[in-house]
């Protein structure tokens, strides 16, 4: 069986830096009083980032010995039914949303963000998915501010 | 021994207000909608719904809502295991093999109907047991210490990740992921900031509703994203055609309901948890046991009845630990759990203690909302189908609306929406490299509680690690932790953990 461990392997090399970087937060915690100890509040985190990094150097070591062909084949399989651009595009937009509530109002930033979403995702109907986006903009927007006092930002025209 | 029939009558006077019954009626309607539909499940709905309880007065109402959720996701998610093939929960997945086998053969009605009046006879089974043995367990659980609930966090650790991981290694980095982003924040007990990397907004800690929102709708909505180019319409079966249940279904069914309820309640109620392990082994068996083997495959009713009513079962079980140790044992009881904190609320012999009118209110809303998920399940079943007809690309955009309007609505600051974001890239990284997402949602919930525990037996010993072996109720569940952690590993189970998984996968 020949399958490819690249990209497991760089799976591995990011999940062993999420833990040496906790590490080092762990080892940024104030603890003049505890230093260590095992009461103080850098061994919780200690043993948490201790145990990531174990368990990625365990996760980079089986690529190697005694590889699993089964996850090496889930992995790729996954990747070949993998259309990238289209979750990044989504995320860009999401992170576009988030910025856009304040500036636009909620229901006009949700009425955008339904309709460029549902067509990034595949929709030909954007009449309907304005309506649709217009629709839960402004109930939401109304309900969140009605029923549960919370004001949701209202953009230059007040909705 | 009748106090516990006084209680449960009160809890039934105060269930059967019209504002609580309304509340119990929108929890099964909308779980039984997020069950219908695939890749929203109840953790995601209760998270969602987390930010707008917290206007609630009374937190009772709350509950009654979250506990009606939890079971309609149960019965909305064998709707579309056996109408659309695609189990909305790794719980769904033997339903699956044969509900869906009896729906391509013109059966869909019989496979409907033995799944929800399975459901219904084993929820109220497990239900029954829930009432009689929550208070004697809350009794022995006052003798727990904090070391020992310590232990019991180490035991939930264990076992959840074994029975939601393919791969050890992979489930328990997970669970390190977890607990990393739960100990973000405050330290409880010196104060000093963790792991914030100088953000002030993370003083607080990451929210579980930020965690479990990320992972679960942003993770997911990603995830689609990325296949629906390449897409398929999946097919539904429109269940229109022929009787509900013969005779010959009945008399078939009502045995693999009763083992299932048998079989599904006490793998609940351990503290090892999850409606994964009793449903799969309901299916075998049955199989085992059935006249028809040469049903089994395509589509014997007995492989649906007995799954369901395990799967139901179990759920009443998974109430267990929760209400009495604080312990959830899936990743929904966990969320459940955060909404006990934030009520200040503290799950486990106190509960019954202090809130007494609470925990029994909430029982007794279990068994009214069993009933009303029966009235609503066949009857409305063309209803359902419709659901599964939303389109997917305005289905998940709408989630996606969902899950940052209920970010920005408990922190209104966008700094918070773009940590759910990450998480949410986390998460679509997770699936695709199969790391279970479960062992986060617990990791994140519990780990600072069990650091607290620890904390604080150490501090008592004055810092004797003595403690933690220092009685005999400890030992055991240190032991019992420790076998949690090796049996999985034993070679002829693991073999079958990944058969199980592989199942559980197939989506």
């Amino acid at each position: 069986m020949n399958v490819s461990w690249t990209r497991p392997r760089i799976a591995g090399v990011v999940l062993l830096a999420m833990g040496v970087v906790a590490l080092i937060a762990t080892a940024a915690i104030p603890s003049a009083r505890y230093g260590w100890s095992i009461t103080g509040p850098r061994f919780a985190p200690l043993l948490a980032s201790g145990l990531l990094i174990l368990l990625a150097a365990a996760f980079l070591l089986r690529t190697w010995w005694r590889p699993d062909p089964e996850f090496a084949e889930h992995v790729s399989r996954e990747m070949a039914e993998t259309h990238w651009p289209t979750p990044g595009m989504l995320l860009a937009l999401l992170i576009g949303y988030v910025f856009s509530l304040e500036l636009l109002g909620y229901a006009l930033a949700t009425t955008i963000f339904v309709w460029l979403a549902a067509w990034l995702l595949g929709s030909d109907k954007p009449v309907r998915d304005v309506i649709v986006g217009l629709a839960l903009g402004v109930v939401a927007g109304y309900a969140f501010g009605e029923w549960l006092n919370v004001q949701l930002p209202t953009g230059p025209w007040g909705v | 021994m009748l106090l516990f029939a006084a209680n449960l009558l009160d809890g039934f006077r105060e269930v059967l207000t019209l504002q609580n019954l309304l509340l119990a009626g929108a929890g099964v309607t909308l779980g039984t909608l997020v069950g219908v539909l695939p890749g929203i499940g109840p953790a995601l709905t209760i998270a969602l719904l987390l930010p707008i309880t917290f206007n609630f007065d009374d937190p009772t109402g709350a509950f009654i809502l979250f506990a009606g959720i939890y079971a309609g996701g149960m019965y909305g998610g064998s709707t579309t295991s056996i109408l659309l093939n695609t189990p909305g929960e790794s719980a769904s997945v033997a339903t699956a093999i044969e509900g869906f086998q009896m729906a391509r053969r013109g059966r869909a009605r019989p496979a409907l109907a033995t799944a929800a009046i399975g459901s219904f006879v084993a929820g109220t089974i497990g239900i029954v047991a829930l009432t009689l043995i929550a208070e004697p367990v809350a009794e022995f659980a006052v003798r727990f210490r904090a070391e020992d609930y310590f232990m019991l966090t180490l035991l939930a650790f264990a076992s959840v990740t074994a029975l939601t991981s393919r791969s050890l290694i992979r489930g328990y980095a997970a669970l390190a992921l977890g607990l990393l982003i739960g100990f973000v924040g405050i330290d409880q007990l010196t104060g000093q900031s963790r792991l914030t990397f100088g953000v002030d907004q993370l003083g607080n800690g990451i929210d579980i509703v930020i965690v479990a929102v990320g992972l679960f709708a942003v993770g997911e909505a990603l995830h689609m994203a990325s296949r629906l180019r390449g897409g398929h319409d999946d097919e539904i079966i429109q269940p229109d055609e022929g009787h509900w249940m013969t005779r010959d279904d009945w008399r078939r069914s009502w045995k693999p309901w009763l083992r299932g309820a048998g079989i599904g309640f006490p793998f609940g109620a351990l503290p090892a948890g999850g409606a994964e392990v009793p449903t799969f082994l309901s299916y075998a068996t049955e199989r085992q046991l059935t006249k028809h083997p040469d049903e089994f495959g395509e589509g014997a009713i007995e492989g649906v009845a007995g799954p369901e009513a395990a799967n139901n079962a179990s759920f009443s079980g998974t109430l267990v630990p929760l209400l009495t140790l604080g312990l959830p044992t899936s990743a929904t009881a966990a969320i459940m759990l955060a909404a006990f904190q934030i009520f200040n609320l503290q799950p486990g012999p106190e509960l019954f203690e202090r809130n007494s009118d609470l925990v029994w209110t909430l029982i007794a809303s279990l068994y009214v909302g069993n009933v009303m998920l029966l009235l609503l399940n066949l009857p409305l079943i063309r209803v359902w189908v419709k659901v599964l007809e939303i389109p997917r690309p305005l289905l998940y955009a709408g989630i996606l609306v969902f899950a940052t309007l209920g970010v920005y609505s408990i922190s209104g600051s966008t700094t918070e929406v773009l940590v759910m974001f990450a998480i949410g890239v986390l998460g679509f990284f997770m699936r695709r490299y199969d790391f279970p997402i479960a062992p986060v949602i617990l990791g994140v919930i519990l780990g600072p509680l069990m650091e607290v525990q620890a904390r604080r037996a150490l501090v008592g010993s004055g810092e004797d690690l003595g403690v933690f072996v220092g009685r005999p109720l400890t030992v055991i569940l240190l032991l019992l932790a420790i076998a949690a952690f090796i049996v999985p590993n034993l070679p002829a189970l693991s073999g079958w953990r990944r058969e199980r998984a592989a199942a559980a996968d197939e989506d």
